[in-house]
């Protein structure tokens, strides 16, 4: 009688193990497939009628170029400027990655630092939101002062706009774990460090990484006006360049080269995300 | 009685939330012997759970002592000396299977190389095999507090605490179950501590019932269950236990008091 229960277990357990990953795995990618051209079809579509209807509007109006370029005209100057644009997209990205990089590492230790002491929490966070209230207008002008024409300041305007949506989604999320599961590690024997390894940072991971998403999307931005404010290269210079010379088509260019870039860069972290907390997606993919 | 290897003298759990004043527990008096198996009874609220987080470190008495090995034993230095199953089971569902199995032994500082293979070695009595890699998401609320209890096992203590580990469980995979940890309980020699709602299964799982009232929560009977082991499953049917299972529900309506359903 003791034997029923193995015995019940056992041929489903090895069943299926051996046999339906593999099949699953095969359905899983095909879905997987099958839900992204579902997901990109629409928008593109939708994308491809507008720049019809915008190229038609611009012919039958004859609108001047200098007020609204047709797309065939953007296109050509994305094709005849390629190098030009390349070049400058560089350093953009750069300057977004480095920045990007920097608030992300300095908003996740703090978060961690925040949620280790009540009493730096205390004295700190209100100090921390408050930096937000100083505009980024005021702040990157000094910096130019300071740095001049090079990276930094550009690297640390991205940086500074960057760390404050992932400090508070890091702390957020050390803060909403399940308080059973740490009292669980306790009844284990375990240490605050290996709690805060182990319970507090697993779980607080898909709140660093909502706050990772709004930051990429806002460094984009922190990069261009970085750039407005003092540079001599990079996508933010070339608009104000263009826009200088009444370089119409070739700035609706350039703005679409920095918007392609902060697409792919969103969702760059997105894919991130999806390789570091993969059991996170597929919970969320489950409930629908 | 030197020879418990845990015990509650006299304990009590007052607690103050809002002005607002609940005693949990009143007076207990509990004993485990060496390798035993106990079981505590009682209606939902009546400090089941207080006395377990008790036991584990996770609570500190108001008053009475806790004694572990015949030494007492306060608070925070029970954290880590007693196996603990809490009523969830609290995998955790970024660490597939094993990974949730070998906590304890990660903490206690083995290497996850050797603690996956001393898990693994488990797998098959548990009836988790081919379950290693998938995660807490995939499983059956049976084999997940299978897997919870895995872990609470791997753990190596001696004196196990389950706060009601079958009582989501339909009521076939629950016979199975008990069977099944009455099979891994003689085989690993443990010292059980279980807490149930079940008549049945405290009597058949059990050497020893404690009968708890309601808020605030007390000792109303200790019942012997001196019916031989191994036991068949049939044993629910024979007069002892049908005899002992009368003397205990009565006992337990009386502390639910009248009018009031179990
Ligand atoms: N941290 C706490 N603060 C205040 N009151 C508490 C706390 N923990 C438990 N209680 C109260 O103590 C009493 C006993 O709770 P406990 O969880 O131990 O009951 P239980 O016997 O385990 O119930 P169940 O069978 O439903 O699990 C309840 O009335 C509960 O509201
Ligand atoms: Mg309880």
């Amino acid at each position: 009688m003791t034997g029923t229960q193995r015995e019940a277990a056992a041929p489903i357990a090895n069943g299926a193990a051996s046999v339906a990953p593999p099949a699953e795995d095969r359905r899983d990618t095909r879905r997987t497939i099958r839900r992204w051209v579902k997901a990109v079809t629409p928008p593109l579509l939708f994308a491809v009628f507008v720049l019809m209807l915008w190229e038609a509007l611009v012919w039958i109006t004859g609108i001047s170029a200098l007020l609204l370029p047709a797309p065939s005209q953007i296109a050509l100057s994305l094709i005849e400027n390629a190098g030009l644009f390349a070049r400058n997209a560089v350093v953009t990205l750069s300057e977004i990655l480095i920045g990007f990089a920097l608030g992300a590492l300095v908003g996740v230790g703090l978060g961690i630092l925040l949620s280790y002491s009540r009493i730096f929490e205390r004295s700190v966070y209100p100090w921390l939101v408050a930096s937000q209230m100083v505009p980024i207008v005021a702040v990157a002008p000094i910096l130019v002062v300071w740095f001049g024409f090079t990276l930094v300041p550009k690297v640390l305007v991205v940086a500074l706009i960057s760390f404050f949506p992932v400090v508070v989604n890091t702390v957020d999320g050390l803060q909403s774990v399940d308080r059973q599961m740490i009292d669980l590690m306790r009844t284990l024997g375990a240490s605050r460090v290996k709690i805060m390894r182990a319970v507090r940072i697993p779980w607080a991971m898909p709140f660093v990484f909502s706050g990772l998403k709004i930051a990429m999307a806002l460094a984009v931005v922190g990069a261009v006006f970085g750039e407005w404010v003092g540079s001599n290269a990079g996508l933010g210079y070339l608009m104000l360049a263009f826009n200088n010379q009444l370089a119409t088509t070739d700035l609706f260019a350039a703005v679409l080269v920095l918007s392609a870039m902060g697409i792919a860069l969103f969702f760059l972290v997105g894919g991130v995300e999806r390789l570091v907390i993969p059991w996170h997606h597929d919970k969320r993919q489950g409930g629908r | 009685m030197g020879s418990a290897k845990l015990e509650a003298r006299g304990l009590g759990k007052r607690f103050k939330t809002r002005g607002q004043v609940v005693d949990a527990l009143l007076g207990v008096d509990l004993s485990l012997g060496d390798r035993e198996f106990v079981s505590v009874i009682g209606p939902s609220g009546c400090g089941k759970s207080t006395l377990f987080n008790i036991f584990a470190g996770l609570e500190t008495p108001t008053s009475g002592d806790v004694l572990l090995d015949g030494r007492t034993t306060v608070g925070a230095d029970l954290l880590g000396r007693v196996g603990y199953m809490p009523q969830q089971d609290l995998l955790m569902p970024w660490r597939n299977i094993l990974d949730n199995t070998i906590l304890g032994l990660e903490v206690a500082g083995v290497s996850k190389r050797v603690a996956r293979e001393r898990a693994l070695d488990l797998f098959p009595l548990f009836g988790l095999s081919g379950f290693e890699k998938r995660y807490p998401d995939d499983l059956s609320g049976g084999m997940r507090q299978r897997a919870a209890l895995l872990r609470t096992f791997l753990a190596g203590r001696d004196v196990i605490l389950l706060d009601e580990p079958f009582g989501a469980l339909d009521s076939l995979t629950r016979a199975g179950m008990q069977q099944w940890l009455l099979r891994i309980w003689e085989e690993h020699r443990k010292t059980i501590l279980f807490v149930t709602h079940d008549v049945d299964e405290a009597l058949y799982l059990s050497d020893r019932v404690y009968a708890m009232s309601k808020r605030p929560g007390r000792v109303t009977q200790i019942l012997e269950v001196d019916i031989p082991r191994p036991r068949a499953y049939d044993v629910i049917t024979s007069e002892p236990f049908i005899e002992m299972k009368q003397v205990l529900l009565e006992q337990l309506r009386l502390a639910h008091g009248p009018g009031k359903a179990a």
